[in-house]
C-alpha cells in the first residue's frame, strides 16, 4: 500500500531575532494520521505549526503539504490557532458566512448541523459564547473548509474537562467521517493518548522523536532488573532512561528487533507519556523512523 | 470577500454616510436661507456674518480625515493582528495579496467617494456666496482650502492608508493610533503653512486706491514701498507714507509716493493648487500602500506571529 | 448492539480492549452471528478515540474469522465463540452462583476465591491439554 506523505519538512529551520526556534528539522508524516506534536513550552511547536500553514516562512529548508509548497496548499490545510480567533462583533451566522465566502469548498450543511447539534445559537455574538463553545465554533469552521490536513495549536488549552472531551470527540468523528489528517500540539501528553497514532517530540527546536506510536511502543521496553545486570543490558540495547526503586533498577530501553531479556525480569511496553518524558529528559537521544518503515510509507 | 469587508466596516461606513447626510442637510438649509436673503440692503455685511458663522465650524474639518485614519484605517491591520484573527483569515482559501487588495480597494473606493461628496458639498455651499467677494476664502483660508474641492478626497485617502500602514507596522492598535495622529498632524501642518510654495506668486504694484489684485485672489503677502522703491517696515508705514495730520484714507497713502507691493496667487490658480496638493497626497498614499503590501506579504515573525 | 467501554488506565492497548469486549459479548451471547458491530464513527462519537483504533480491532477480529466487513454495509458477526450452547450457560451460571454462596459461607473472601479458581483452572488446563 503506498501512502502519500501529508507533511514533509526538509532541513527546516527558523530564526527569530537571533535565536533559532527550529533547527534542521526533517520529517515526513503519512496521510490519514492523527499526529501528536508534543514538547515543553518554547520547544518550537507553534513555530513548526505556523510554518506548516504558511503563516511563517522558513529561514532555511523547505516544508510542503501533499507534495506542494505550503503557499500553494491554502485550500487543503485548515488551521486552528492557539487563540482560537473569532471576530468578536460577528454572530455565529456571520462566522459561517465568512467561511462560505472565503472558501470555495465550504460544507455549509455540515457546519449548520454541527452547531445545531452542539446547541450553539446562530444569532449569538461570538464574544458571548463560552470558551468551550468558541472552541467548537472555531473547530467547525476549520472542518467545514473540507481540508485534507487540519492543524491545531494547543486546541485543548484553557478548556474545562467536558469541553476537552467534546472537542476531541468532534475531532475524532471528523477523522472518521472524512479522510482527514490531523496534527495537534499539546504540552499535556495525557490529553493525546488514545486519539493520536503518530508522535513527534520537539525539544529545544529539534525533532527528537518521530514515528508511528504503536511502532514506537513496540520498539521500547520497560524492564526491572538488579543493579548489577544493568551494564549487560546497556551493552546490547540503548538505555533511554534509568531509575532506581526498591533495590531494583528500572530501565527504559530501545530494543530493535527481537529483544530477549532474563525471563525473571518484569518487562512491559512503555506508555506514551512515559516514553515522551524519558526522551524529554535526555535531549541528546533521538528516535526516528526506521528506514524500512519509511520505505513502506512511500 | 467584499461582503466580509462590508461586514467588518459597516459601522464606520454607516457613521460616515450619516455624518455626510447631516452635513449636507445643514449646509443645504443654510445655503438656501443665505441665497434668499442676499440682494437686499446690507447684503455685504450680512453675507460676511453668515459666511463666517459656518466657516468657523468648517475650520475644524481639516481634522475629519484623521477620524477616517483612526476609525477606518487603523483597524484594518492592527485590529486583525491584535485579535490574532490574521491567523484565521490568512489560513482560509484566499491569498494574503488578494485579501489585502480587495479590502483596501473596496474601502478606498468608498473613502474617495465620500471624500469627494464632502468636498463637493462644501464647495457648493461656498458657491452660494458667489459675487459677494467671499468665495476667495476657499483659496486664501488654509482651512477652507483643505475642505473644499477635490483635496478632501485626497486627504481622506491619505489618512486612511496612513492608518492602515501604521497598523501594518506597529501591529497593535494603540501605537498605530499614536503614529497615525502624529504623522497626520505633521503633514497637515506642513501643507497648511507651505501651500504658497506650489507656484511662484505674481506681483502687483498698487499705486492708487481702487486697484487690487481681484476679489477672489489669495493674497500671500504685501509690503509697502516708499517713493524710491525701498521696503518700509510695518510700523513705520504710517510715519513715512501718511502726511502729518491727514486722514488715513488710501489715497492719502499713495499721494506721498508710497506704493503697495502685493504678492498673490490669482484666483484661477485655485484648481491648479488643488491638483498639486492632491497629487502629492496620492503619491504618499501609493507609497503607504506599497509599504503595507510588503509588510503583509513578508512571513517573518514579529511580535504577533511568534 | 454492543456498547464499548474504555479503561484508560489499564495499560492494555485500546484496540485489544475492543477485541476482548467483542469476544466476551460473543461468549455471553449478547452478540450473535448476523449482528452488526457499530461503525467506527459510532464508536468514536461515544469514546473519542482514534477511528483507526476501531478499524484495527475489527481487522484483528476479521483475521480471527469472527467478523467480516461488507463494504458499504458495515461489519457483521460471522460466528460465535465458546464451546457450550447458551442453555448450558444459564445452568452453569446458576451452579456458579450457588458455589460462590457456599464459599462465602465457609469464610472465603473474593481474593481467596480468585486464588482458588486460578489454581483449579491451571490444573484443569493441564488436564485438558493432556486429554485433548
Amino acid at each position: 500500500m503506498t501512502e502519500r506523505d501529508m507533511l514533509t519538512a526538509t532541513g527546516l529551520a527558523k530564526r527569530y531575532h537571533g535565536d533559532w526556534a527550529l533547527r534542521d528539522c526533517s520529517l515526513s508524516i503519512p496521510e490519514g494520521r492523527v499526529v501528536a506534536l508534543v514538547g515543553p513550552n518554547g520547544a518550537g511547536k507553534t513555530t513548526l505549526l505556523h510554518l506548516a500553514v504558511g503563516l511563517l516562512e522558513p529561514t532555511r529548508g523547505r516544508i510542503g503539504v501533499l507534495g506542494k509548497p505550503v503557499g500553494r496548499a491554502l485550500r487543503n490545510v485548515a488551521f486552528l490557532a492557539q487563540e482560537k480567533p473569532l471576530y468578536p462583533g460577528f454572530t455565529v451566522a456571520d462566522m459561517l458566512r465568512f467561511g462560505r465566502h472565503l472558501n470555495p469548498r465550504w460544507d455549509k450543511a455540515f457546519a449548520e448541523r454541527r452547531l445545531a447539534e452542539l446547541g450553539i445559537p446562530a444569532k449569538r455574538k461570538t464574544g458571548r459564547l463560552s470558551g468551550g463553545q468558541q472552541a467548537q465554533l472555531a473547530l467547525t469552521l476549520a472542518i467545514a473548509k473540507r481540508p485534507q490536513l487540519l492543524v491545531l495549536d494547543e486546541p485543548l488549552a484553557n478548556l474545562d474537562p467536558l469541553a476537552r472531551h467534546e472537542v476531541m470527540t468532534g475531532l475524532m468523528t471528523a477523522v472518521a467521517e472524512r479522510e482527514l489528517s490531523v496534527v495537534l500540539s499539546s504540552h499535556v501528553v495525557a490529553d493525546l493518548t488514545d486519539t493520536c497514532d503518530w508522535l513527534i517530540v520537539l525539544n529545544r527546536g529539534a525533532v527528537q522523536v518521530n514515528g508511528d506510536i504503536d511502532d514506537l511502543t513496540d520498539r521500547h521496553r520497560v524492564l526491572s532488573c538488579p543493579a548489577g545486570s544493568v551494564p549487560s543490558v546497556a551493552d546490547r540495547f540503548t538505555v533511554v532512561e534509568q531509575g532506581a526503586a526498591e533495590g531494583q533498577t528500572s530501565l527504559l530501553v530501545r530494543a530493535e528487533g527481537q529483544a530477549v531479556f532474563d525471563p525473571q525480569w518484569p518487562v512491559r511496553s512503555p506508555g506514551l507519556e512515559e516514553l515522551v518524558l524519558a526522551y524529554l529528559r535526555r535531549p541528546e537521544a533521538a528516535v526516528l523512523p526506521r528506514p524500512a518503515l519509511s520505505a513502506a510509507t512511500r | 470577500m467584499l461582503w466580509m469587508t462590508w461586514r467588518q466596516h459597516r459601522v464606520q461606513i454607516l457613521v460616515t454616510v450619516a455624518f455626510l447626510a447631516a452635513l449636507g442637510i445643514a449646509l443645504l438649509v443654510h445655503g438656501i436661507s443665505v441665497s434668499n436673503s442676499l440682494g437686499g440692503a446690507d447684503s455685504a455685511a450680512l453675507a460676511r456674518d453668515r459666511f463666517s458663522e459656518v466657516s468657523a465650524v468648517l475650520g475644524w474639518f481639516p481634522l475629519v480625515p484623521l477620524l477616517i485614519g483612526i476609525f477606518w484605517g487603523v483597524p484594518v491591520l492592527a485590529g486583525e493582528y491584535e485579535r490574532a484573527t490574521h491567523k484565521l483569515v490568512w489560513t482560509q482559501s484566499v491569498s494574503r495579496s488578494r485579501w489585502l487588495l480587495t479590502k483596501l480597494g473596496g474601502l478606498a473606493v468608498v473613502v474617495v467617494l465620500t471624500g469627494l461628496a464632502f468636498g463637493a458639498m462644501i464647495s457648493a455651499w461656498i458657491g452660494v456666496f458667489d459675487g459677494t467677494g467671499l468665495t476667495g476664502h476657499r483659496f486664501a483660508d488654509p482651512g477652507l482650502f483643505t475642505v473644499s474641492g477635490v483635496v478632501p478626497a485626497a486627504w481622506w485617502l491619505f489618512a486612511f492608508t496612513l492608518g492602515v500602514t501604521a497598523g501594518a507596522i506597529a501591529q497593535r492598535v494603540l501605537p498605530a493610533l499614536a503614529v497615525t495622529v502624529g504623522v497626520f498632524a505633521v503633514a497637515l501642518f506642513l501643507f497648511m503653512t507651505n501651500r504658497d510654495a506650489f507656484a511662484a506668486p505674481q506681483h502687483l504694484e498698487i499705486t492708487s486706491a481702487g486697484q487690487g489684485a481681484g476679489a477672489e485672489t489669495y493674497v500671500v503677502g504685501s509690503t509697502w514701498l516708499d517713493g524710491q522703491g525701498r521696503a518700509i517696515e510695518g510700523d513705520a508705514v504710517d510715519r513715512v507714507c501718511l502726511p502729518q495730520g491727514a486722514p488715513a484714507t488710501e489715497n492719502a497713502y499713495h499721494e506721498s509716493g508710497c506704493r503697495q507691493l502685493v504678492e498673490f496667487q490669482p484666483a484661477d490658480r485655485y484648481w491648479r493648487f488643488q491638483l498639486i496638493e492632491a497629487g502629492i497626497l496620492l503619491t504618499l498614499t501609493a507609497a503607504f500602500v506599497v509599504t503595507t503590501a510588503m509588510r503583509v506579504r513578508r512571513r517573518t515573525p514579529t511580535a504577533r506571529l511568534g | 448492539m454492543i456498547d464499548f467501554r474504555l479503561d484508560r488506565g489499564s495499560g492494555v492497548a485500546t484496540y485489544l480492549q475492543l477485541v476482548h469486549q467483542v469476544k466476551s459479548a460473543l461468549r455471553l451471547g449478547t452478540l450473535s452471528p448476523g449482528d452488526r458491530l457499530p461503525t467506527a464513527k459510532e464508536v468514536v462519537e461515544k469514546l473519542a478515540i482514534n477511528p483507526n483504533t476501531v478499524l484495527k480491532a475489527y481487522r484483528e477480529l476479521e483475521r480471527e474469522g469472527l467478523v467480516s466487513g461488507r463494504p458499504g454495509l458495515g461489519t457483521f458477526v460471522e460466528r460465535t465463540l465458546g464451546g457450550a450452547a447458551f442453555a448450558d450457560h444459564a445452568r452453569l451460571r446458576g451452579e456458579l452462583a450457588r458455589w460462590l454462596r457456599s464459599a462465602h459461607a465457609a469464610g472465603l473472601d473474593d481474593e481467596d476465591v480468585r486464588a482458588l479458581f486460578e489454581s483449579v483452572t491451571g490444573a484443569a488446563g493441564d488436564v485438558k491439554g493432556a486429554a485433548g
